[in-house]
């Protein structure tokens, strides 16, 4: 049977490893990937929360399917795309993965400790705790170009890793010498992957 | 980039469940397994100097049921590409040993079972599951106690249904 994924975006560098991540997954897996975002509901009913409430479901819906197409050009793979409307962010993503029966759910975390541990209640962490389908914690990576562009977008490499996460920018041109910032950082990484380093 | 995947199991029914997860995790992808069984340091936080031997002799037997665990839990995989791994916590916490290992060992994902636990517990009980997501750079798999009981009688209903 198809394994489904389910992974959880907003557009931090956090959740966009969870989906490089996951699309990682989906590729060798043959697993279908399902993007979703949570926009919050406004709370009281004015117009100017009415009109950030819109605004905010334009801008998901775009991040959505920008990601959907990193997924489907970069890593090759089926992406759909779901936008979840509600008042809670944790709740929303967990009542919808475990409705739709996916297989497992992925989400991005800072991953803070000590004294911004205490004070930032994690939204991963919630999940985490109320998904009664594993939950998959993601950090976020060393920019590997790898995993912005896609594997298999990855030989052609139309531009930088960082700027392949905001369509809005003008295309990146490469100039010599700019290898070194794209290079993954930790050497025993790249031994495990076969001591490539993707310049 | 998910060559090596790193489960800790403790021989409890929820690891059961986080090694089976792993398993069909690892299957696809043809992933290395490494099933980790770290045995906790008992006397940690030591308030008192010293150990008396009869405490000594608690650890020594935990220690030798460990190779047990760990050999059953390789045998119900059933997944010939996995290696046993076996560690002693000395002054520290478990979380912190299976963070070190996974980095030593260079894995792309760790998968473990955690109770999930909410409200009064939570506050109660520390959780090694956690603290390893907090600490450990490879993304970390939480897999609840009664998942897979859970997804079993999802899918008998929805046979049911059809």
């Amino acid at each position: 049977m198809l394994k489904k994924i389910l992974v959880a975006v907003d557009g931090t560098p956090c959740s966009e490893n969870a989906a490089c991540t996951a699309f990682a997954m989906a590729r060798r897996m043959g697993a279908r990937v399902v993007l979703t975002s949570v926009v919050l509901k406004p709370r009281h009913h004015s117009d100017w929360a009415w009109q950030h409430f819109v605004h905010q479901k334009t801008e998901t819906q775009e991040l959505l399917q920008r990601w959907a197409r990193i997924g489907e050009t970069g890593w090759e793979i089926s992406v759909d795309s779901k936008l979840l409307e509600g008042e809670h962010v944790a709740e929303e993503i967990v009542a919808y993965a475990e409705t739709e029966d996916f297989d497992y759910l992925l989400i991005g975390t800072h991953g803070r400790t000590g004294f911004d541990y205490s004070l930032l209640g994690s939204v991963a962490e919630r999940v985490a705790r109320l998904s009664s389908i594993p939950v998959m914690i993601s950090r976020r990576k060393d920019t590997d170009p790898r995993w912005h562009l896609g594997e298999a977008e990855h030989a052609k490499r139309p531009g930088e890793a960082e700027h392949a996460k905001r369509p809005g920018e003008a295309e990146h041109v490469k100039r010599p010498g700019e290898a070194e910032h794209v290079k993954r950082p930790d050497p025993e990484h790249a031994k495990l992957d076969g001591g490539t380093t993707h310049v | 980039m998910f060559d090596r995947v790193l489960v800790t199991t403790d021989g409890s029914e929820l690891s059961n469940e986080a090694l089976q997860v792993a398993v069909d995790l690892a299957r696809p992808m043809g992933s290395l397994l490494l099933v980790l069984h770290v045995i906790p340091d008992l006397f940690y936080p030591n308030t008192k100097p010293g150990v008396t031997s009869t405490e000594k002799a608690v650890q020594h037997e935990q220690a030798r049921d460990s190779s047990g665990i760990l050999n059953d839990a390789i045998q119900t995989l059933g997944y010939s590409h996995a290696k046993p791994l076996t560690l002693e916590a000395h002054n520290e916490r478990v979380a912190d040993v299976i963070t070190r290992v996974a980095h030593e060992e260079n894995v792309d994902l760790i998968v473990m079972g955690t109770h999930g636990r909410q409200g009064f517990d939570k506050v109660l009980l520390g959780s090694v599951a956690e603290r390893v997501a907090h600490l450990a750079r490879p993304p970390v798999m939480l897999v609840r106690a009664g998942q897979r009981a859970h997804q079993k009688d999802k899918r008998a209903q929805a046979n049911l249904g059809k």
